[in-house]
């Protein structure tokens, strides 16, 4: 017997008959193909464990927040907007190594030392902190065929200010490709970090090319990909040149497999929507 | 990490870097310009990170160079054969490159 209280008595009552093998009325037929199958279908598409992590009260997020906004907004000139991104915000401030932020500026700025003094104004408060800085125009320009930014965006907040992007993206093989390079030349003697990019790189175009922009469904490929124990170690450059050479093992024949992908035709363009 | 592995890391970005810079001058798809110039910005970034970490004599920066040559153009002719480019503009922007991040 079904209860639940996302489905309404009707849809428990047609779902019950169903299952039990009794006779369906034209309307229950009806209501079974048009109600509840798509909410169904609807509620597969929602990963309720990370969602819920996400909405779970953190007293520690403000205080995280305005930290961040305070440092921000006195060492950097016409800020247009602050973004937390990464596991940070994936994991509503409990379990990440450093804030990933953007900060979205009027113009561009070629002060290389500010990102610095950041980290170290950072560092006083306990945060770890790892920042970009682009002007406004340049995050919107780049948006829609950077895998790595749209990645970025899709599980932010903008604590500050107003950043729009855009809810449909076009990427062409050719950016894909470029994200492929990373792949090259790596051997045995290349730091593990260096490996695991190249990795993250290569399963992240791998699902874009099925029109997923998931960071959930990422971490999980890693893990498959690898299993958690490499994984730590190639991140921690920590992993032994066994380790290394089977995961650039892994990584050739993604990258072999992906490359084929990309020549054909088919992927000249990809469009994928929906992305707020 | 030891110098040397560091020579090949530092090899392996400059030549990314270079590659990138050649695809973003010649590329007919613009829509792609702004993410190439991003990652462009990327791999000098890393260049320069890598390069700071050792000094380099004229033996290191002339190994480099001349390695870092030859992999610019198997990878133009592998990966983006569509691209067309002139040998001399390969020579400029690694001469750019390694005289900018590589100290004596």
């Amino acid at each position: 017997m079904i209860k639940n209280t996302i489905l309404t008595e009707k849809a428990i009552e047609v779902i019950n008959k169903k299952l039990k093998g009794k006779s369906l009325t034209q309307q229950d037929s009806n209501y079974l193909s048009r109600f509840v199958r798509p909410k169904l279908k609807d509620i597969l598409s929602i990963n309720a464990e990370n969602l819920l992590k996400k909405l779970e009260y953190n007293p520690k997020a403000l205080s995280i927040e305005r930290k961040i906004k305070k440092i921000m907004l006195k060492e950097i000139q016409d800020i247009e907007a602050i973004i937390v991104c990464g596991s940070a915000i994936q994991t509503n401030y409990k379990k990440y190594n450093d804030i990933d932020i953007i900060i979205a500026i009027k113009t561009s700025q070629k002060d290389n030392s500010l990102k610095d003094k950041i980290i170290e104004e950072g560092k006083k408060e306990n945060l770890n902190l790892d920042v970009q800085i682009y002007a406004r125009s340049s995050i919107l320009a780049q948006y829609p065929s950077n895998p790595s930014l749209i990645y970025q965006l899709k599980d932010s907040k903008v604590i500050y200010g107003k950043l729009n992007i855009p809810n449909k993206i076009r990427l062409s093989s050719l950016d894909l490709k470029m994200k492929l390079d990373w792949s090259e030349d790596l051997d045995m003697n290349s730091n593990a970090d260096e490996i695991y990019l190249a990795i993250r790189n290569a399963l992240l175009v791998s699902l874009l090319i099925n029109k997923q922009v998931d960071n959930y469904q990422l971490k999980q490929n890693l893990i498959s990909f690898l299993g958690q124990d490499l994984l730590n170690k190639l991140k921690n450059n920590q992993a032994s040149k066994i380790e290394k050479k089977l995961s650039l093992n892994y990584l050739n024949t993604l990258t072999n497999y992906l490359e084929k992908e990309l020549s054909k035709p088919k992927w000249e363009k990809i469009v994928i929507e929906n992305l707020s | 990490m030891g110098k040397n592995s560091d020579r090949e890391s530092l090899i392996r970005l400059i030549v990314n870097t270079v590659v990138h810079e050649i695809v973003l001058d010649r590329t007919n798809k613009p829509e792609s310009k702004n993410f190439l110039a991003s990652e462009v910005i990327e791999y000098r970034s890393q260049t320069e990170k890598t390069a700071k970490k050792h000094h380099w004599n004229i033996d290191d920066k002339a190994l480099i160079e001349q390695k870092a040559q030859t992999k610019v153009k198997e990878r133009l002719v592998l990966k983006y054969s569509d691209i067309s480019y002139q040998e001399q503009d390969i020579i400029n922007k690694l001469n750019l490159i390694i005289n900018k991040f590589l100290l004596l």
